[in-house]
């Protein structure tokens, strides 16, 4: 038997047993490879479930950082100084589907809060299911550090910005405000997402933290306080309603400051809601009264047809059917146009317009834009109120500053161009350059006019002259500048007691820098004194901002100036 | 011979391992100094941010011009006054005579512009410092230079600015003499 098995084995062919290993080990081999792919495939799937389940937190806080304020350029004045920053704030929030023991967690964080001991929001909040929730925004630093320390799960701090104006109410107007996610919802802050695109970005779901180059305004931080100080000054001892007050460069057309009161912090956005706290200086349109003589002088003086040295008959008053023009300093003698300007004669001035026609002033009135919106940088701009249709009537009173309702800002880009060679600019809250102003700078007076203008501007403003301004001057500074008394409408009659004066000044007058127009509305006789005028309210208001801005701005005192001489007949 | 080489190789072998392991550990090293530098430099740049918003807070206008009125008695900052600006062409040269038969120079703030009405304003800024310890007497080396105002300050009641008054200083010698 064994003889046969062996002979079996010998008689087995080589290759035939080597055939018959391969498939036997071709199996092993087919099986560990198997089960090496069953044992790798069970790896990558629990790694593929590990980061599946890892999203649910980065998804959550992903959610959460879409509803944080974004970051915001910082404004700065034409100084450097900080008008409008951002500051960081932390910000508790939860991510309940993390938080082990509700009633634990609670109980730590009361430890820092106390207040959420008893709060069944917190509760609710943690107990929910949600991915993401916010606890309490804007925690203070110490809190902060404190619930650190803890070490709660699910507990975590997000940085938010906050808009933050070091100035508050200071330049409210100017700046405006924003909402609760950092957005710009009115003034520059508004125009600054516009124009950087920020808003589109954020529509996109993009927002950016950093980089964001601070933005430089023409704002001086020093002069808008000087003026919001003294309209505020001014405001309460003549117990106005409102004032206004503006400095322009006359020379680039940039606002130096701009202040409107009763105003509102940018801090508290709400308080910009509400109505009586509006932006008068751009926003606003009244009738601004006698300061339109200064324009009528300018663009009747430029037509040619009315000389300095004429005189016009304010005698007798002006009729027009049922309608009477008639002088409050009245003179009861022929004018000649100097003393037409600084005693602030509507007769005089009516007839001056009406001999140069109404076209020429319609045509004066669109150039220098009180026809139209100003185009400037800030949202909150009104479109002037005149009246369409051309007749000797509107002519007239237009001459001496009703029945054309302009913002304050208006009159004051208007009264620049009067004084700075009759060059037209538009006011810009963004540094301008001389070149740049040069450039855009639109001419609506010959030079000699402007002369001219200064000379009345002067004249006006110079004690002893008998001119309305008088109490404006600062010695030194030159000052010339034009009074406005208007009546206000009530019912649609002009009240006698409701007055609306305004006082549009300029220094030097040998070369006119800047310009200030103070605007009190509803101003009260000061007891000693028993007149409203603006020559005893806007005027000495304007004296006090020049007094203070001048040194700031740089402008040298002299004295050596010859008085200016009546030209009287 | 080749077994020699196979040793060499797993020589190197190990000793590339190693420098690689120690690589990799330098590199998250790194990256978290780097990761730590960066939260760092986050953190100082809000701080920045946050006491640049606190110091336009503490210099405000409003702030300061409060200040001033609050300790007007003691600092008696007034504002600026147009005649007290002047340049350097307003200030008179240093008398050539010397001696006894110098004239006075003048006390107190000098106006350096003269409009037609004057009137007399003192430096307040003279008497502050004789305030300051160590500042009376005959010391010409610390306050000497600063003339000592005639009477009290009467400056105007307006809003401030916080100018100080031009005080032209006499020469040493001559204060000193006048001290005494």
């Amino acid at each position: 038997m064994s003889d046969v098995a062996e002979h079996d084995q010998d008689h087995e062919h080589p290759e035939a047993r080597a055939a018959r290993d391969l498939t036997a080990s071709r199996g092993r081999i087919v099986f560990a490879g198997l089960a090496f792919a069953v044992v790798y495939a069970a790896v990558g799937m629990k790694l593929a479930g590990l980061g599946m389940a890892s999203d649910d937190h980065s998804a959550a806080l992903a959610s959460g950082s879409t509803q944080v304020s974004t970051a915001r350029p910082d404004l700065l004045d034409r100084n450097g100084e900080v008008l409008a920053t951002d500051i960081k704030s932390s910000s508790l929030y939860a991510e309940p589907k993390r938080i082990i023991d509700v009633d634990e967690a609670i109980e730590a964080l009361a430890s820092v809060i106390p207040e959420m001991r008893h709060d069944d929001s917190v509760r609710k909040k943690l107990s929910s299911k949600a991915g993401f929730v916010w606890l309490k925004r804007e925690v203070t630093k110490q809190q902060r550090q404190k619930i650190f320390r803890l070490g709660i799960p699910g507990i975590g701090f997000m940085e938010e910005n906050r808009r933050f104006y070091p100035g508050g109410a200071l330049a409210g107007h100017v700046l405006g405000t924003v909402n609760i996610d950092n957005q710009g919802i009115s003034g520059i802050e508004k125009y600054v997402d516009q124009e950087s695109g920020l808003a589109e970005l954020r529509a996109a779901g993009m927002s950016t933290d950093r980089g964001l180059e601070p933005r430089r305004l023409s704002l001086d931080l020093r002069v808008q306080h000087v003026v919001r100080d003294e309209i505020k000054d001014a405001l309460q001892r003549y117990h106005a309603v409102a004032a206004i007050g503006i400095v322009l460069d006359v020379r680039t057309g940039e606002v130096l400051g701009m202040s409107s009161l009763p105003d509102f912090d940018p801090n508290h956005a709400e308080q910009a809601l509400e109505k009586q706290n509006m932006n008068r200086a751009t926003a606003g349109v009244f009738e601004m009264g006698s300061v339109f003589k200064t324009f009528n002088s300018a663009w009747t003086l430029d037509s040619g047809k009315v000389r300095l040295s004429d005189s016009y008959d304010a005698a007798s008053s002006l009729v027009f059917g049922s309608q009477k023009i008639s002088d409050f300093h009245a003179k009861g003698r022929s004018l000649t146009v100097p003393e037409i300007f600084i005693y602030s004669s509507n007769i005089g001035s009516a007839r001056m317009a009406l001999k140069v026609g109404s076209e020429a002033q319609r045509a004066f009135f669109e150039k220098v834009s009180f026809h139209k919106k100003l185009e400037t940088e800030l949202p909150e701009v009104a479109a002037p109120l005149y009246p369409k249709r051309l007749s000797d009537v509107s002519t007239a009173t237009q001459a001496f500053g009703h029945g054309i309702s302009v913002t304050p800002m208006h009159t004051a880009v208007a009264g620049a161009a009067v004084v700075n060679g009759g060059r037209f600019l538009n006011p810009t809250f963004f540094p301008r350059s001389r070149e740049e102003a040069d450039k855009i700078a639109v001419p609506v007076l010959k030079p000699e006019t402007s002369d001219k203008m200064r000379y009345l501007f002067r004249l006006n403003n110079t004690p002893g002259s008998g001119g309305s301004g008088s109490k404006a001057d600062v010695p030194g500074y030159l000052v010339g500048g034009k009074t406005g008394t208007a009546e206000k409408i009530e019912n649609g009659h002009y009240a006698g007691n409701k007055r609306f004066n305004s006082y549009l000044a300029a220094f030097p007058m040998d070369d006119p820098q800047y310009l200030v127009l103070v605007v009190l509305d509803e101003p009260k006789a000061e007891k000693e004194v028993g007149a409203a005028t603006a020559g005893l309210n806007s005027a000495p208001t304007v004296g006090a901002i020049i007094r203070r801005i001048a040194p700031m701005l740089g402008v040298m005192p002299r004295y050596d100036q010859p008085k200016p001489i009546v030209a009287s007949n | 011979m080749l077994r020699a080489i196979n040793i060499l190789l797993v020589v190197l072998m190990l000793v590339g391992a190693g420098v690689v392991y120690d690589l990799k550990y330098e590199a998250e090293r790194a990256t978290a100094k780097v990761a730590k530098i960066t939260r760092k430099i986050e953190a100082e740049r809000d701080a920045m941010a946050s006491l640049k918003a606190e110091w336009s807070l503490l210099n405000q206008p409003r702030r300061l011009q409060d200040l001033t009125e609050r300790y007007h008695s003691y600092l008696e900052l007034d504002p600026l006054d147009p005649t007290q600006i002047g340049t350097l062409d307003d200030i008179p040269f240093k008398p050539a005579v010397s001696g006894e038969s110098r004239p006075p120079a003048p006390k107190g703030s000098v106006k350096l512009a003269q409009p037609e009405k004057s009137s007399e304003k003192n430096a307040g800024i003279g008497k502050l410092l004789d305030r300051l310890p160590g500042g009376h007497g005959d010391g010409p080396a610390t306050t000497g230079s600063v003339p000592k105002p005639s009477a009290g300050g009467g400056g105007g009641g307006a809003p401030m600015m916080l100018v100080p008054k031009i005080v032209v200083p006499k020469p040493a010698a001559e204060a000193a003499k006048s001290n005494r």
